[in-house]
């Protein structure tokens, strides 16, 4: 696999805050790449770091095999950028927007014609090509900030949380749009805070936090990576304390907790837990209810690795 | 560029309606200002009738006085008086009756008499009780009669040389210069109408960010953006100019209409670079709007464009010579003030380069905002 992006002991500081701490990543070809933290956890800067937008301290980029400056317009020729702001021009209408978008990259009127075409049957902006900014609603103006930032077929495409404030069915269609582009051959980096999202379309993920890196891998990968493997919830009216330690004393049960009729208890890895918790109440004469099965998801290893408490944010 | 007049476009109804406002402003002040007041104007000549029986030094003298600007006729009929008076043809009469000089060096009241025809030349009467007074003053030196009267008809052809100016003190001038003077209002206005969302939407953070990313450099980026502004300006003067031609074709000799020009381009330079400063300063269209007004009608009113320097206070005086249409208007009031372009072309040079100097410094000053805005 080649490596598409390279980040190596990257840091920027603004003043005394120091947003990115030793960053080191790499992000093959091929790859829905997430970048994952809480607001502030330093994401857009790396974004903005990676596309020359911002300097940087210390450390160095490489963006398909070469430096990455702010005049090396061969390689931003080959990047397709969708900024977590919406950066259309309101005085030009939907069509007009991605033509001139598409203009600092490709000089050839047909091949751009056609390209811009593309990009609005892409994200489904057909009925509103004459439309402006202004008369479009959330969702179609991020969906026209995505065309405008993929209708030149770049190979890299970099999207900075691009579905903040839109309703789900335009959420839906982004994240299509993106797997969509991902399986035509694109490399995609996707920042984001909201984890189902990066968990339904990220290949590999980086969880970031307080500038560093504090995580990198597969889903799966990550949530190895944490002590809770089975969340098992099971609704039991009454539960007596020796039923409780009783419990907590069973092979790969972690904890148990018992909150008006229900008992969540979560499990370390191993096989068959669920049925040995059900025969244990069984052999209790513990009457029960529902039984609820989870396996981790993306949240509960981002919570476990960046912890609980409140974040100030800090932009 | 295709770009930039696209955004111009969206701010052509706003300006255009400073335009025609304005233009017609122009044209109605130009036109109104030229019949009224400044080509109608002569000095009025009177025609008295005027019956000497005295034949003294003091009445030849008042004679003599009277026509001096005045159309004098002594072929007196008392029988035809009434007659020439109901037709208009004399609007005044003055009997001077035997005796009246040896009653005027006595002090003596009467001798002669006066009559206006029209209220309107009553005047007439001031101006022979100045003429009198003027003789007593020189008979209170000691002179004779003769001398008195000499030398009060020497003083009367000294005269002083008149500047007729309206209500407002402007000085009245050809139509032509309100053309050029009301240009240093119209310019920045509306550029600042026009370029001013050409800056919003280019340097708008977003909007800089994502060009920024794009495979265009920053050089050609900028190359594109100030051709388009560059053009948009041009084509706002050229239409000026044209029209100034159309309206005023007559009015303007080679050389006023080609200095008036060249000041004017300079303006249109230091207007343009106001406008782009202000265009990066100020977001949205209202905020432009009150910009434009308060820039455009700031400067016209203390530069002299609407209320004559003349009128207002040192102190905002010698401020307005830090603002650029001071200069330019004074460039202007040379052009229409001056028989010889040559006698004072190098003032007029001087002040050009004034106006250029600040169009650069302004530009300056933009650049240095720019490269703030720059950095994320």
């Amino acid at each position: 696999m080649n490596t598409v992006v390279k980040i190596e002991n990257l840091v920027k500081r603004y003043k005394e805050l120091v947003a990115v701490d030793h960053m080191n990543l790499a992000i093959e070809q091929g790859e829905i790449f997430g970048l994952l933290g809480p607001n502030g956890s330093g994401k857009s800067t790396i974004i903005n770091c990676l596309l020359s937008l911002t300097s940087y301290d210390k450390g160095e980029i490489t963006v398909f095999g070469e430096k990455m400056r702010a005049d090396n317009y061969s390689v931003k020729g080959r990047i397709g950028v969708v900024l977590q702001n919406v950066a259309v021009f309101d005085e030009l209408t939907v069509y007009e927007n991605i033509d001139y978008f598409c203009s600092l990259y490709i000089k050839d009127k047909a091949k751009r014609k056609e390209l811009v075409k593309e990009a609005i049957a892409f994200v489904g902006l057909e009925d509103f090509v004459k439309f402006y900014p202004k008369k479009l609603s959330g969702g179609l103006l991020r969906r026209l900030n995505i065309a405008c930032g993929i209708a030149h077929k770049p190979e890299l495409i970099i999207f900075d949380e691009p579905t903040v404030a839109v309703d789900p069915q335009s959420r839906n269609k982004i994240l299509e749009g993106i797997q969509e582009l991902n399986r035509q051959g694109a490399t995609v980096i996707y920042t984001s805070h909201y984890m189902e999202e990066v968990e339904q379309i990220c290949s590999r993920i980086a969880i970031i936090d307080k500038g560093q890196l504090v995580a990198t891998g597969t889903k799966e990968e990550l949530k190895s990576m944490i002590q809770t493997g089975e969340t098992i919830r099971v609704e039991v009216p009454e539960m007596t304390d020796e039923v409780l330690f009783g419990l907590e004393k069973l092979s790969h049960v972690l904890s148990v907790e018992y909150n008006e009729g229900l008992a969540t208890i979560k499990c370390s890895g191993g096989r068959h837990n669920v049925l040995h918790v059900l025969e244990y109440l069984n052999n209790t004469e513990t009457s029960f209810g529902r039984v609820f099965a989870e396996q981790p998801t993306l949240n509960d290893v981002f919570l476990e690795i960046t912890g609980k408490e409140l974040r100030d944010e800090v932009q | 560029m295709k770009t930039v007049f696209k955004i111009a476009k969206k701010a052509l109804p706003a300006a255009s309606i400073y335009f025609c406002i304005f233009c017609g402003l122009m044209i109605a002040f130009t036109f109104l200002a030229g019949k009224d007041q400044e080509k109608n104007f002569q000095a009025t000549k009177l025609d008295i009738l005027l019956e000497d029986k005295d034949n003294s030094v003091l009445s030849e003298a008042l004679t003599e006085y009277l026509g001096k600007e005045n159309e004098v006729s002594e072929d007196f009929n008392r029988e035809l008086v009434s007659e020439l008076i109901f037709n208009g043809v004399s609007d005044y009469v003055v009997y001077i009756e035997d005796g009246f000089e040896e009653k005027f060096l006595s002090g003596e009241q009467g001798g002669l008499e006066r009559q206006s025809i029209r209220a309107n030349v009553a005047f007439l009467d001031e101006k022979i009780e100045l003429f009198f007074r003027y003789v007593r003053a020189e008979l209170a030196l000691g002179k004779t009669t003769e001398e008195a009267c000499k030398a009060v008809l020497l003083n009367c052809e000294k005269q002083a040389k008149t500047v007729v100016t309206s209500d407002k003190g402007q000085s009245m001038l050809s139509p032509g210069y309100y053309f050029f003077t009301y240009i240093s209002y119209i310019l920045p206005a509306i550029l600042i109408m026009v370029l001013g969302p050409i800056m919003n939407a280019y340097y708008k953070k977003e909007i800089k960010m994502r060009t920024d990313c794009g495979k265009l450099s920053t050089r050609k980026q900028n190359i594109a953006i100030v051709s388009g502004i560059a053009a948009v300006a041009m084509m706002l003067w050229g239409l000026l100019m044209i029209m100034g031609v159309c309206i005023y074709g007559r009015d303007f000799t080679v050389s006023t209409y080609l200095c008036g020009m060249f000041n004017s381009f300079l303006f249109l330079l230091v207007s343009v670079a106001i406008s782009v400063l202000i265009g990066v300063l100020v977001r949205g269209g209202d905020a432009l709007n009150g910009a434009s007004n308060l820039i455009g009608m700031g400067m016209a009113f203390m530069c002299g464009v609407f209320v004559p320097s003349e009128m207002l206070p040192d102190g905002v005086n010698k401020f307005a010579e830090f603002l650029p249409a001071s200069w330019y208007m004074k460039n202007v009031r040379m052009l229409y003030e001056t028989d010889n372009m040559a006698d004072v072309i190098g003032e007029y040079l001087g002040n050009c380069g004034v106006i250029a100097i600040f169009a650069v410094a302004i530009f300056c000053i933009f650049l240095v905002f720019v490269k703030r805005k720059r950095v994320v």
